[in-house]
Formats: C-alpha cells, sequence, structure tokens
C-alpha cells in the first residue's frame, strides 16, 4: 500500500500556534486584563481546527510531513502525522479547550497568584504534547518529550510552597533520568540504524544481536516508563499532585503521562516493530510489569484518602491498561490499549475536573471530608459517578469498551491470565469509587445539605458536565464515525499489516 | 584567490594589535574613547574574519607568508576551515561583549578604563592570530600575549583581592607556557622545523623516539593549564570570582583558543603519528574526568562566578572528551561544542555582570525573586542556562548529542553514558539558580532595577542564538564538517 505524502507546513502551524499564545503571553500577559485567558482560548480552539482540519486526509490513508531542518546526518527534524500521530492531537488538542475553561473558572475561584506564567506553561506544554504527536523521528519526539517535561516544572510548583519545591525536585530527578536513559537508547539506536525514523514495521530487525536488542528495549522502556509511570517509575506522579488540579487534570491525566504510552507505542511497534519485539520475547515481561502495576496501585489507591492522591494511584493503574495492551500484540488488545487512551484521559479528566470544583468551593481535599456532600454539588457529584463508573469498566461507558477489547486480546494472545487480571482490576477499581460515591449520596455529612454549587462558576461546571457525557458517549456509541473505536482499528490494522487481521 | 583575501589571515590579527597600540594614548586624550575604539577595531576584525571565513569555505585554506619568505625561513599564516569559522566566533562574541560594557569600567576610574580595553583588544588578537598560526613557535609567542593581557585583566579587579587572583592565574599560567615552550623545544630538536604542517611530515618516523613523545605530553599539559582542563582548572574560579566584568568572558574566548591549538597540536602536528602513542584514550578519559569532577565541584559552589568556573571546565572537558575519541564526528561534536559553549557561557557572564552592577549579586542564594526585578535578563540568563544544561531544541543538546552519538559509535558507550549524566548535573546546579529567581521571594521587597537596553541587547542575542543554534545546527555544521574532516584526514 502505498502511503500519500503531502508536504505542508500545517503541522507546524498547528504546534506553533501553542508557541505563539505562549509568546504573547510573555510578553503582554501582565499588561493587559484577561488577555491570558482570551489568548488560550483562542488558541485552544484554533489549534483544534488545524487538527481537525487535517484529520480527514490521513483518515483516507494520507500522511503529513514537513522537515525542515537536519539535525544530524540522515536525521531531520521531522513532523510526519499519521494516524496514530492525529488520533494523540485530537485528544490534546480537544482537552486543551475543555481545560482552558475550566482554568479560568478555578483560577478565578481560587485567587491564585502567578496566572501569566500558569497559562504561558500550559500553552508551551500543549504545543509540545501535539509536537510529540506529530513527531516524525525519535530526536524530534524526544526534543518534545523533554520541552513537555520542563514546562510542566514551573506548574508542578506553582504555589511555591515547600511542599511544591520538593515536588518540582522529585519530579524533574524522575522525568531528567528517564530523559536520559531515553537519549541514550535513541543514541544506540542511531549507530546500529543510522536512521531514527518511525517506520511501521519498524527499523531496527537485524540491526544487533538480541541479547543488544532486548538491553536496548529495556533502555527505551524505562525511558519512556517514568512518564508512563510504570512502577517502580511512577514515584513522582503521586508528589506532582500538589500542582493545581488543571494542571493534574489536563498534565497529568493526559497530557505527560499519556505522552509517555504513546510513546511506548511508537517505540514498540514503530522502531521495534511486532515481529522484532516477538522475535525478542520482551513483551511478556512488559505484559507483567504492566500487570504488577495495574493491580499494586489499585490497592494503593484503597489506601488513599486524599482524592487527588487517590486519582494519580488510579492513573497509575489505569495507564498500564495501555502497556498490557501493547505488550500483549494480539489484534484486539492493541487497539484496546490505543483506544483506552482516549477513553482514560476523558474519564479521568472528568474525574480530576471534580477533585477541583469540589475544592474550589469548599477547600475539601479529603474523601473522609465529602461524605453527603451530592446534595450540596449534585452536578459534580453525577460527574464523579459517571468517571468513577466508567473507569471500572460498567456496561455503556468508555471503560468498558476497552476492558472488553483487552478481554479479548488477552484471549487472542492466549493468555486468560491476564483476562483474570482484568476482572479482578475492576474489582479493585469499584473498591476505590465506590465508596467515595456512596459516602456522598448515602452518608451523612457535615454541611447543611445546601446547594452550594450555584455558587460555582459555569466555566467549572461546563467542562466537567461536558467531559463526563463524552465519557458515556464514548461508550454508547462506540462506532460511530470520528470517535476513537474506528481510528483505533485503522492503527492496529497499519500496526500489524492488513494481514494478521481474518476477514469479518 | 585574490590578492586581498590572502591579507586576509593577517588582517584579522593586526586590527586588533594596532588598536591596542593606539587606545591608551587615544583614550587619555579623548575621554571616554577607549570603548569606542575597541568597538570599531573588533567591528573592522569582525567584518575580516567573516571575509576570510566566506573565502575560505569559497576556495579552500589560505596560506599566507609573512613578509613574502616562504617556511621554513618565513612565519606562515595558514587560514584552514577550523580557524577560519572559530575567528569569526570570537570577534563576534568579543564584540557584543565590548558593546554591552560601559565607557568607564566601574571600579577602574577614567583613567585606567582605556587601559582595560587595550588588553582585551591585545587578548583577541592574540586569540585571532592562534586560529589562524601555521607555526609552533608563533603559537607560543602568541600564547603569552594572551596570558599577559589575561594576568592584567584579572588583576584590574577592584579590590586586593582581583591582585591575589591575578598572581595565582600568573604562576600557574607561567608554568604551563614554561610546558609549552619546552615541548616546542623537544619537537624542534627532533624535527628541526618550527612550521606544524613541515613538522607533521616529519614527525611519522620519529614518533616512537622519547624525546617526540616528551615534547606532546609536554605539549599537552601547558595548553591543558591555558585550557582549564582537570586538574590543571584551579586557576579558573579564583580568576573569574574577582576579575572585573568581561574579563570572565575573555577567559572563555581563550579557553576557546587554547582548544584550538590542542586540536592543531593532536591533529594537525601529530595527526597519523599518534597512531604509536595513546594520547587520544588518555585525552578522552581526562574529559570525561574534567566532566564529572568539575560539574560536581559546580554543584557546591555559592558563588555565581565560581560555579560557571567549574562549569566551564566540565565544558572543557567535553571538548577534550570530543577531541580525543579520534574520529571525524567526534571532532565534529568538540568543535560544535565550542560553540554553543561559548555562546550560552559568555551570555551567563553578561547575565552575571549586569546583575552584579544593579544589585551587587554575587550568591545563589541571593538570587531569590529576581526574576520579578529584572525580567529581561532573567529571560537571557534561562535561555543560556537551557543550552548549557542541553535541554534538547537548544544549542547545547544538539552539541552533546554529536559528542555522544561520536563516543558510542566508536565503541565507548561508557562516555555517552557519562555526557548524558553530565545534563543531569549541569540542570542541578543551574535550576538552582532558576529556582531561586523565579519561584522563591525575594527576601525584601527591595526593588532592583532592570539594566539599560546597552546591557540587554548582547545577552539577548547571545542567548537566543545558543537557543536558537540547535534548531540551525547546520548552518556551523556545514563548516565543522568541512573542518574535522580536513583535520581528520591529516594536515594542513
Amino acid at each position: 500500500m502505498s502511503v500519500e505524502t503531502i508536504a505542508s507546513v500545517q503541522p507546524a502551524l498547528a504546534i506553533c500556534v501553542s508557541f505563539g499564545a505562549a509568546i504573547i503571553i510573555a510578553l503582554l500577559g501582565g499588561r493587559v486584563r484577561r488577555l491570558n485567558e482570551g489568548v488560550t482560548i483562542a488558541a485552544s480552539l484554533l489549534k483544534f481546527g488545524m487538527v481537525f482540519s487535517m484529520y480527514a486526509a490521513i483518515a483516507a490513508g494520507a500522511v503529513y510531513l514537513y522537515s525542515p531542518v537536519t539535525l544530524l546526518p540522515g536525521v531531520p527534524f521531522s513532523l510526519r502525522v499519521d494516524l496514530l500521530g492525529i488520533y494523540f492531537a485530537f485528544l490534546s488538542s480537544l482537552l486543551w479547550i475543555v481545560t482552558s475553561f475550566y482554568s479560568i473558572g478555578y483560577m478565578e475561584a481560587l485567587k491564585e497568584h502567578a496566572r501569566t506564567r500558569y497559562y504561558l506553561c500550559f500553552a508551551v506544554c500543549v504545543g509540545s504534547t501535539v509536537g510529540i504527536a506529530f513527531s516524525g523521528n525519535l530526536l524530534t519526539f524526544f526534543i518534545f518529550y523533554e520541552v513537555l517535561t520542563f514546562a510542566t516544572y514551573p506548574l508542578v510548583v506553582h504555589t511555591q510552597t515547600e511542599e511544591a519545591m520538593a515536588a518540582g525536585k522529585k519530579y524533574l530527578a524522575y522525568l531528567m533520568t528517564g530523559g536520559i536513559v531515553f537519549l541514550f537508547a535513541i543514541v544506540a539506536t542511531y549507530t546500529l540504524t543510522g536512521t531514527l525514523d518511525f517506520a511501521d514495521g519498524g527499523v531496527l530487525a537485524g540491526s544487533g544481536t538480541p541479547e543488544t536488542l532486548r538491553a536496548l528495549f529495556l533502555l527505551f522502556i524505562v525511558g519512556v516508563g517514568v512518564k508512563t509511570a510504570i512502577m517502580p517509575l511512577h514515584g513522582w506522579l503521586p508528589t506532582a499532585m500538589v500542582a493545581p488540579t488543571p494542571v493534574s487534570a489536563l498534565l497529568h491525566a493526559v497530557a505527560v503521562v499519556k505522552a509517555g504510552a504513546f510513546g511506548l507505542l511508537r517505540v514498540v511497534f514503530f522502531v521495534f516493530g511486532i515481529d522484532l519485539v516477538r522475535e525478542i520475547g520482551v513483551a511478556p515481561f512488559l505484559a507483567a510489569a504492566a500487570a504488577v502495576t495495574i493491580v499494586t496501585a489499585s490497592f494503593i489507591a484503597i489506601a488513599q484518602d486524599d482524592l487527588k492522591k487517590r486519582l494519580a494511584y488510579s492513573t497509575v493503574s489505569q495507564l498500564s491498561y495501555i502497556v498490557l495492551g501493547a505488550a500483549l500484540l494480539a489484534p484486539s488488545a492493541i487497539e484496546g490499549g490505543i483506544v483506552h487512551l482516549m477513553n482514560q484521559a476523558f474519564m479521568k479528566i472528568t474525574l480530576f475536573f471534580c477533585a477541583g470544583a469540589i475544592f474550589a468551593a469548599t477547600g475539601k481535599k479529603l474523601l473522609s471530608q465529602m461524605h453527603g456532600m451530592a446534595d450540596e454539588m449534585p452536578y459534580t457529584w453525577a460527574a464523579f459517578t459517571i468517571g468513577g463508573l466508567g473507569l471500572i469498566g460498567i456496561p455503556l461507558t468508555a471503560g468498558f469498551v476497552t476492558k472488553w477489547y483487552l478481554i479479548r486480546g488477552s484471549l487472542e494472545a492466549g493468555e486468560p491470565v491476564y483476562m483474570a487480571l482484568l476482572l479482578v482490576s475492576a474489582l479493585l477499581n469499584a473498591a476505590y469509587f465506590l465508596p467515595p460515591v456512596y459516602h456522598a449520596y448515602f452518608s451523612p455529612g457535615d454541611g447543611r445539605g445546601e446547594n452550594i454549587e450555584r455558587g460555582v462558576s459555569w466555566f467549572i461546571k461546563a467542562p466537567l458536565i461536558f467531559t463526563a457525557i463524552s465519557a458515556i458517549v464514548l461508550g454508547v456509541i462506540p462506532f460511530a464515525p470520528y470517535l476513537p473505536l474506528g481510528a483505533a482499528q485503522a492503527i492496529a490494522e497499519q500496526i500489524l499489516g492488513a494481514t494478521a487481521f481474518p476477514p469479518p | 584567490m585574490t590578492g586581498a583575501a590572502s591579507h586576509l589571515p593577517v588582517l584579522i590579527v593586526i586590527v586588533p594589535f594596532a588598536a591596542a597600540y593606539f587606545t591608551p594614548l587615544l583614550g587619555c586624550i579623548m575621554k571616554g574613547w577607549g570603548r569606542r575604539i575597541a568597538l570599531g577595531a573588533l567591528g573592522a576584525t569582525l567584518v575580516c574574519s567573516a571575509l576570510l571565513l566566506a573565502e575560505v569555505v569559497r576556495s579552500g585554506p589560505i596560506a599566507c607568508h609573512l613578509s613574502g619568505v616562504a617556511p621554513p625561513l618565513g612565519i606562515a599564516f595558514v587560514a584552514d576551515y577550523l580557524g577560519a569559522c572559530i575567528s569569526p566566533l570570537i570577534a563576534a562574541v568579543a564584540l557584543v561583549s565590548v558593546y554591552s560594557a560601559a565607557d568607564e569600567v566601574p571600579g577602574l576610574g577614567e583613567r585606567k578604563s582605556p587601559l582595560f580595553y587595550t588588553l582585551i583588544l591585545l587578548a583577541v588578537g592574540a586569540m585571532q592570530g592562534i586560529t589562524v598560526t601555521a607555526d609552533i613557535f608563533s603559537l607560543f609567542v602568541l600564547f603569552e600575549i594572551l596570558a599577559i593581557a589575561m594576568y592584567g585583566l584579572v588583576a584590574l579587579g577592584a579590590d586586593g583581592r582581583g591582585l591575589i587572583a591575578g598572581y595565582k592565574y600568573l604562576l600557574i599560567g607561567s608554568a604551563g607556557s614554561a610546558l609549552v615552550l619546552i615541548g616546542t623545544g623537544f619537537l624542534y630538536v627532533s624535527t628541526g622545523t618550527l612550521n606544524m604542517g613541515m613538522m607533521a611530515d616529519l614527525l611519522p618516523p620519529i614518533s616512537g623516539s622519547w624525546t617526540v613523545v616528551a615534547g606532546l605530553a609536554l605539549l599537552i599539559a601547558g595548553l591543558g593549564t591555558k585550557t582549564g582542563l582537570f586538574p590543571l582548572h584551579v586557576w579558573m574560579p579564583d580568576a573569574y570570582a574577582c576579575a572585573p566584568p568581561l574579563a570572565p568572558i575573555v577567559s572563555t574566548l581563550a579557553l576557546k583558543a587554547g582548544l584550538l591549538a590542542l586540536i592543531r597540536v593532536v591533529y594537525t602536528i601529530f595527526g597519523p603519528s599518534l597512531a604509536a602513542i595513546p594520547l587520544h584514550p588518555v585525552l578522552a578519559l581526562l574529559g570525561a574526568i574534567a566532566i564529572v569532577v568539575c560539574s560536581v565541584l559546580a554543584i557546591q559552589q555559592e558563588d555565581i562566578r565560581r560555579m560557571f568556573a567549574y562549569s566551564s571546565g566540565a565544558s572543557v572537558g567535553c571538548i577534550v572528551l570530543g577531541i580525543g575519541i579520534a574520529t571525524q564526528a567526534g571532532l565534529e561534536g568538540a568543535i560544535l561544542h565550542m560553540f554553543t559553549h561559548t555562546l550560552g557561557k559568555v551570555c551567563l557572564f553578561l547575565c552575571a555582570d549586569a546583575i552584579l552592577l544593579q544589585t551587587g549579586i554575587r550568591t545563589v542564594d541571593e538570587f531569590r525573586g529576581l526574576a520579578g526585578s529584572m525580567p529581561y535578563t532573567m529571560a537571557a540568563f534561562s535561555m543560556a542556562s537551557l543550552s548549557l544544561i542541553g535541554i534538547p531544541l537548544t544549542g547545547g543538546f544538539m552539541s552533546k548529542i554529536y559528542v555522544a552519538n561520536a563516543a558510542i559509535a566508536s565503541g565507548l558507550w561508557v562516555y555517552t553514558a557519562v555526557l548524558l549524566f553530565w545534563t543531569l548535573l549541569t540542570a542541578i546546579y543551574l535550576f538552582r539558580v532558576l529556582n531561586s529567581a523565579y519561584f522563591e521571594a525575594p527576601e525584601s521587597p527591595r526593588l532592583h532595577r532592570e539594566t539599560g537596553a546597552r546591557a540587554l541587547v548582547p545577552m539577548l542575542i547571545l542567548g537566543t542564538a545558543s537557543v536558537l543554534l540547535g534548531f540551525f545546527v547546520e548552518v556551523p555544521m556545514a563548516v565543522i564538517r568541512m573542518a574535522a574532516g580536513l583535520l581528520v584526514g591529516g594536515g594542513l
């Protein structure tokens, strides 16, 4: 199948919208009232439009390509937008719009300081996330990957308290170490193959002994695994919850961690290639690591009383679903993993939005303080319930679609043990999401039961209602056009080669 | 080649020297003209070296025999690709740095200020000479001129500490010069010539002799002192901490001249003769040790200039490591790192100077909340820091990648690991400064004023350049590739 290549500057423009917004904010943010917010919203809408406008051609099988300069001999700065790339870019740019509105409400409600810096870094983060999505080779990928790391740092230490500074240090220590390992793997790949391109079917086949390639695989997995929070590399994520909630919502549930998961997909399927991964026999270890992470993180989540910490450990656990999907190397599992990239984002961002709404309205952070709150904040708790049920995997929610495909995939791969694991994990999810919901609705609380949600800005409420509804839509009509399942199937076909799918 | 072009290698040396000759006199007659003369001379030098670069890229290396007498009797200047690409860098960075300085150097007064600019011009002239000389004895002489100018600059520091630092520098520097001189003597005795090209031709058959090996060792040790290669870096921290403004910048450039001379010795003079002498692995090892030790020392520093001094020591280590990898790729990385380190570190020194002048701040702790009162200075500071740390898409990242790639391609993956790990070490100390400036509240709401446009423009230019270099890395690499190719291919 020949791929139609569209040479166009559009991918670069879609990335630069955010960086342009960041520059405008940096220069004028402190001087013009409401400029930060206005520029952020405008840029997020524009960016989504630009990403969306590329979708049709890419879905038809084309690839956008833009590579202006050479960085290393044979390695240009390359933006190459394929289906997986546009899929991830679509996700992050759409949720940037939503989170931008949410940020406005949240920052206003809490009278947060240093908003210019906040909006600036946020724009850079989203820009680099889309850059990650559009990267055509490992070096370009790494560039945006590290920019994302550093641009997130000011957001983590936003409050500038001692706790936040310590969290920031831990964050940088983890992510920079991961980055260095990743870079080492990239440099080694360059030496082995002379190229760093992402190619369908991988580039590494036949370039080294199985031992070398196994070691390289380990380095890559450690490199992207820090952002993906595969245990034991997850330590930074719960600590980073000290950041303002919109940051936790978009970056620590979607952009940063998903950049890791996305990188993992790129490495496994476009650098190594599925055949090579099978040949060197590393996938079972990756699957096992993912399985351990899923279960362990769930247990830790149950023990957390701080809502955001509980959500963070839940994120750690959920991310490994994507890893597991990739590691099983079976068609449905890959589909499930890729679709979870999108589904988990909508569900988890909903939950974080709820946590932020509760904090902004009442200052409460601990679940034990939230008994009987459903009457006080009905929309918020309805959305929270939807998000929680979704992550458990109740039918007619997005989470169910994921688990259905992952379970099918584990059977296709001949590893029924992972089916059992997924079922256990659903129980564990229930164990940490249902009690808060139960207590919110049925336990007597300390509040007077008045509806305090009326005082909460619609900038906060509308985004969480939107994402909650999306989480249901993704579960009820997953096959509708423009929804992720179709795209995930197409990507899986691209990864596996059309022959891997038996005719229907 | 036109007749005029063949004089360019001489012009880049003569212009600053001639200006240095007139500056003290004119500076006394016309008050405050020292800086302007220096600016004019450096501008002219930059034009000449840019023309030289263009000419060399177009039609290959230019040889120029002084007084028309050919070697071995006469002295030759040869502008090869390496010299031609480093020369404009030195001229340009010196120009923008002098632009940022005040007519009257703080602490020196009206009378001594022209002297200060004289010394800078002397130093720049000597460095330009080092980039083009093809004669090893001239190299020594030029190093002496450079060193004397540097001692003077450091000793001009406002208080007595400057004098002591200058004296310490003088002691160590003289020892280094002596080593270079003795080494040169050994090689002269062995080969009977001082011309680098001829020496290169004569060396291979006798490269096993102890005289040659000893000469080489002495030269490397001497140049190691000049370049501040660990463990010979000890003069740098004191010299930088006490020096008046601009002196550390000139020194940063002087390090590059020293490294260029090191490349000349290792590749131009010895080149293939090194097959019998295991110098490369030693250089690589020394470089790697310098990276680690100097970075760790930099982390412990409170004084910002001492921190930068150790940081330079680490960067020198990276360049020496690149030289020691002994492949074209390694040399390319080393030369590229000379570019990125110069831009980044000079920018940092300019920022540190501006901050010192505006606020009197010398230590990291005092940086607290500085980004609020000096936003543009700190913006330049951040850009340069990011490049020096090696954040992707900055110049420092690309040069590090080039060296790291070269190391692993030669099977030296441990050095690749060291180079990448170095990012983390640099981040620890530079982020400490940035953290203080951006995320900590100032101790008291004393408001410092942002520095003026004259100081801001150069630092922002250098900061932006050090970041953009990562994206447009092919621009210098086009020449660097030719330079490294010629050097590894052997001879001038």
